[in-house]
């Protein structure tokens, strides 16, 4: 790994923190929800959101600049959740181009060729899933879950996911997987933060084939 | 049953060897053939089967490939991802998706192209919507795979059409829509596979449809005969090679399932056929060469034989004919083939054969028809001359001449020179007349005279001829011949009644004056009329109607009736008297004289024993015939016959004639001897009339001569019989014998006899012939 990689590491890892350290300061309830498919299997990149169900103004809440990664012709992260609004960018990290594209309803784009070390940025304004490709990688796959509600995290490795400071009320969860049965939402519930418990295991029911992104060419492209 | 000849025969069996062997051979070459061309089929239909497989592969290949092709197309993605993403797609994008698709479809030429949303929906499809009435539903398990693998595929009927499907998910880069296209199964499509066929064969893809299974095309130009065929005969169990008859000849299946029945849809399945009977048309060339290898090798085969055959059955026949011309008497050589073979030893020994044969019936012929001891024709080829002369038809005359007193000739000259002698007749009498003489019997000779005027000249000159004696070894022998002639046709047209009219001449002829007569008709009983007046006399003399008459002979010494002569009478109650001249001759040649003699001593014993009983003491004459003579048994059944009635043998006395002691002189002398040995009395009787010959009389053991009634009838008037009798009873007294003279009529005649020293007399003027009880009254006077 180069020098430069580590560095752009380095400060991710600092954004990172700062943004944790920042959302305790508002803390108000913490949530914890583990996810699986019916068979009981954890499901990883799973998106859930709270909306709450009292409308209130949530326009104070920090829009932060989201990361896609194309790096080794793959997408980082698989699943990105962005509030509306958000810019994305996209860093090409690898040493050929891509050409990124979504040909989903919520936002339809292409990037033009870039090339290394260049990074285009996309806003994403509407709320919807966005399936992005690249046209020159077929094997490249990822989802930016864009979302108006101001709570949303997603499932790490384990199927595990936290929000934390969720001020309390009524708020409705839902939760989508790029793998999940139904088209829009695959779980939708109304829950009362501060009343009930913190814990949630949801169930999902999901397709048989996983949507993943392929290793392309473990040998190839970047030698 | 029917016979073959040989030539048939071998014919008919090289025939069914050669047949049996061909036979063999050609059932052989069938069933290889037959065999190994199913097999062949079998194979070859194996082999277009994964050819089958392989170009349906690659159609879906293609197919996939294309559909691919179209879900990657960024145009149509980037058309297809936001129309199903819209809630309003219909209505804003789905007439661009339709005129995409349509496109598409045409630019790959597909026959369907559906586009369904992720919910199942048809989006659009090509062709229109309402053109098919029923589109596949997809499984998710051929969803699943399509995803994973990117493409899948699949077997569907609809509408009677059976459809490779494809099916393409496509991603945008999530997955948005399924592409479905579909490429038909139909002629166009078997005719392509077909032409990869190295063998002609015939396709049809067939669909199951409410448990039957339809056509859904063919490459078959007659539809409905495969369609039947299919309905009829293909089940989902149908095995998948089988043979069965169709459209009239023998075919080959290869039932090939596409897609196995499901709860979705039944069987699609591939039919591959060939015909057996085209498959072995290769062969049928083979098979009509080999049948004009057959043809040319039987036609050889038959004339082979028949050549081989001939060779041998040739020659055979050759000799069959041969022995047919033999036993008709044409005694012909038959041609040697020359071979050297057994054929032609076998003819040159039938020819040597044949050769002895001729010779032997050359021999035998001559035999039958010469007379073996002196080499003349005999009555065998004499009858064959005068049937030739019968059927001639021309006028001739039969002679028969007998040598005389042969019978004594025989007696002076050895049998060799009795030969000669004959031989020497037989020439003069050929010499004479110039005709051609046979031997008739042993004394008779017999010859055709061809001109009936000179039957007496002929005759005359033949008696002269035997004027001069003959010579034999030195001795001069005289012979003289009797003649009987009978004329053809005047007399009678049949040779044999000629013959036998002959021989009655004859019978005349011995007694005529001139030594021959011709045959009168009415003087001459016909045969039948003489054979009934012999069973006539047998019956008579058991019946009473012959009987005897006696006629006294008075002896001219003592003046007694010292013996009887008895004479047959026969008073027949059809036929009134009957002459002993008209049936006595005729008896001895019958041979019925016998019963006539027995009958005859039977009853002049009985009456002498009558006579006896009466006191009446004389003897009774019986006269003898010819045969009597030669009848060694006589003098044993006459003593036998005496002793009976115990008459001593002077009673009864016998009379024979000259001619009778003649006719075998040695053999009647012999029974004479035994005769008067045993004390009975013989007597020569018609003396004068036959040979007449003082010499032999000497030797014959009888006692008395009669002189026969010609010479004593005119006694008194011919100073020549006169001279005769009073010879001959003084020669005869010389010898030592008694005399009787018969015939006596008068009392000069008696005077006369009484002069000459006559020992007794009988006649009418002593006593005509009487029964026997007027015999007694006449003997009672005489002794008053």
């Amino acid at each position: 790994m180069s020098r430069t990689h580590q560095i752009k590491g380095l400060i991710l890892q600092f954004i990172f923190i700062v943004g944790i350290g920042c959302s305790q300061v508002i803390r108000a309830g913490d949530l914890s929800f583990i996810v699986t498919d019916s068979k009981g299997k954890i499901a990883p990149n799973a998106v859930i959101t709270l909306r709450p169900l009292i409308e209130t103004d949530w326009s104070d809440l920090p829009i932060e600049v989201s990361v896609m990664k194309q790096k080794l012709a793959m997408f980082t992260p698989f699943v990105l959740a962005v509030r509306a609004n958000t810019p994305v960018s996209f860093p090409n990290l690898d040493q050929f181009r891509h050409q990124v594209y979504s040909f989903s309803k919520a936002k339809q784009f292409k990037l033009r060729l870039y090339g290394m070390d260049e990074s285009k940025k996309v806003t994403f304004d509407k709320a919807g899933v966005v399936a992005l490709g690249c046209n020159i990688h077929d094997n490249m796959l990822a989802y930016i879950y864009v979302t108006d509600n101001p709570y949303f995290t997603q499932t790490n490795e384990e199927g595990e996911a936290v929000l934390e400071d969720v001020r309390s009320g009524e708020y409705e969860l839902t939760v989508w997987h790029p793998d999940q049965k139904k088209r829009k939402v695959s779980y939708k519930a109304n829950l009362i933060v501060g009343k009930e418990i913190d814990r949630h295991s949801i169930s999902i029911k999901m397709r048989s084939i996983r949507r993943v992104q392929k290793l392309a060419d473990p040998d190839g492209y970047l030698g | 049953m029917r016979r073959f000849r040989f030539q048939t025969k071998l014919t008919i069996i090289y025939l069914a060897l050669f047949l049996s062997i061909q036979g063999v051979l050609l059932l052989a070459f069938y069933d290889t053939v037959t065999k190994n061309v199913g097999e062949q089929v079998q194979d070859q239909l194996a082999a277009s089967t994964r050819v089958f497989k392989q170009v349906i592969d690659e159609r879906i290949i293609a197919l996939g490939d294309k559909a691919q092709v179209l879900a990657r197309d960024d145009g149509f993605r980037s058309v297809i991802a936001p129309a199903l993403q819209s809630e309003l797609q219909e209505l804003v994008e789905s007439g661009t998706v339709l005129s995409a698709l349509k496109n598409f479809s045409q630019r790959i030429k597909s026959d369907l192209a559906i586009i369904y949303d992720l919910d199942n929906t048809v989006v659009a499809v090509v062709p229109d919507e309402t053109k098919v009435s029923r589109l596949p539903v997809l499984s998710d398990q051929l969803k699943d795979h399509a995803e994973t693998e990117g493409v899948a595929s699949t077997i569907v009927a609809i509408d009677g059409r059976i459809y490779d499907l494809v099916l393409v998910p496509v991603f945008a880069p999530d997955l948005v829509a399924w592409i479905v296209l579909g490429i038909e199964f139909d002629q166009q499509a078997a005719e392509e596979i077909k032409a990869l066929s190295p063998i002609e064969l015939d396709i049809a893809f067939l669909y199951e449809k409410d448990s039957m299974h339809e056509l859904a095309s063919t490459t078959s130009s007659d539809w409905v005969e495969i369609e039947s065929f299919v309905r009829a005969h293909i089940t989902p169990d149908t095995q998948n090679l089988f043979r069965h008859s169709f459209s009239g000849q023998d075919y080959m299946f290869n039932h090939i399932p596409l897609i196995e029945r499901n709860d979705r849809q039944g069987e699609i399945s591939a039919l591959v056929y060939f015909s057996m009977d085209q498959a072995l048309a290769p062969y049928y060339a083979l098979a009509f060469a080999l049948s004009g290898v057959l043809a040319f090798g039987l036609f050889l085969l038959v004339t082979g034989s028949l050549v081989i055959s001939r060779s041998v059955t040739r020659p055979l026949r050759e000799l069959a004919r041969a022995t047919k011309r033999i036993a008709a008497g044409e005694y012909a050589e038959v041609p040697g083939s020359g071979s050297g073979d057994e054929i032609s030893d076998l003819t040159s020994n039938f020819n040597l054969m044949v050769e002895a044969v001729k010779e032997r019936e050359r021999r035998i012929v001559f035999q039958s028809n010469h007379d073996v001891e002196t080499g003349l024709p005999n009555r065998n080829h004499f009858e064959t001359v005068l049937k030739n002369a019968v059927e001639k038809n021309n006028d001739f005359t039969i002679a028969v001449a007998e040598v005389q007193q042969l019978a004594a000739l025989r007696s002076v000259l050895n049998h060799i020179y009795v030969n000669d002698l004959l031989k020497a007749i037989g020439a003069r009498i050929s010499h004479s007349a110039n005709v051609s003489v046979a031997r008739l019997s042993t004394e008779v000779f017999i010859f055709i005279l061809d001109d009936i005027s000179q039957g007496d000249v002929s005759a005359s000159l033949i008696a002269n001829a035997f004027l001069t004696p003959f010579d034999v070894k030195g001795i001069a022998i005289d012979v003289s011949i009797k003649m009987g002639f009978s004329k053809f046709p005047t007399d009678s047209q049949d040779p044999v009644k000629l013959m036998q009219y002959a021989n009655s001449a004859l019978d005349e002829g011995r007694t005529s004056p001139q030594g021959h007569a011709w045959y009168v008709e009415d003087k001459t009983d016909d045969f039948k009329h003489r054979l009934s007046l012999m069973s006539d006399l047998r019956e008579a003399l058991t019946s009473g109607e012959v009987n005897f008459a006696y006629q006294p002979k008075l002896d001219l010494a003592s003046g007694e009736m010292s013996s009887v002569e008895a004479l047959v009478r026969w008073i027949s109650p059809s036929r009134g008297f009957v002459s002993p001249d008209d049936f006595i001759p005729l008896a001895e040649r019958t041979g019925d004289i016998k019963h006539l003699t027995t009958w005859a001593l039977n009853k002049a014993v009985e009456q002498l024993s009558e006579w006896r009983a009466k006191g009446i003491n004389v003897a009774i004459a019986v006269n003898l015939s010819a045969g009597d003579l030669l009848n060694r048994d006589l003098p044993g059944a006459i003593i036998s016959l005496l002793g009976k009635h115990n008459l001593a043998p002077s009673s009864l006395k016998l009379e024979v004639t000259e001619s009778a002691v003649m006719h075998d002189m040695s053999r009647a002398l012999e029974v004479m001897n035994m005769l008067s040995a045993v004390g009975l009395e013989l007597s020569i009787d018609d003396y004068g009339t036959g040979y007449s010959s003082l010499s032999y009389l000497k030797k014959l053991p009888v006692s008395e001569l009669k002189i026969d009634k010609v010479f004593v009838l005119n006694l008194a008037k011919s100073d020549e019989d006169k001279i005769l009798v009073r010879s001959t009873i003084e020669l005869a007294h010389n010898l030592g014998l008694k005399v009787t003279a018969e015939g006596v009529e008068d009392q000069e005649t008696v005077d006369l006899l009484r002069e000459y020293g006559c020992n007794t007399l009988q006649g009418y003027f002593i006593c005509k012939p009487v029964p026997a009880n007027e015999i007694e009254i006449f003997l009672e006077t005489q002794v008053k």
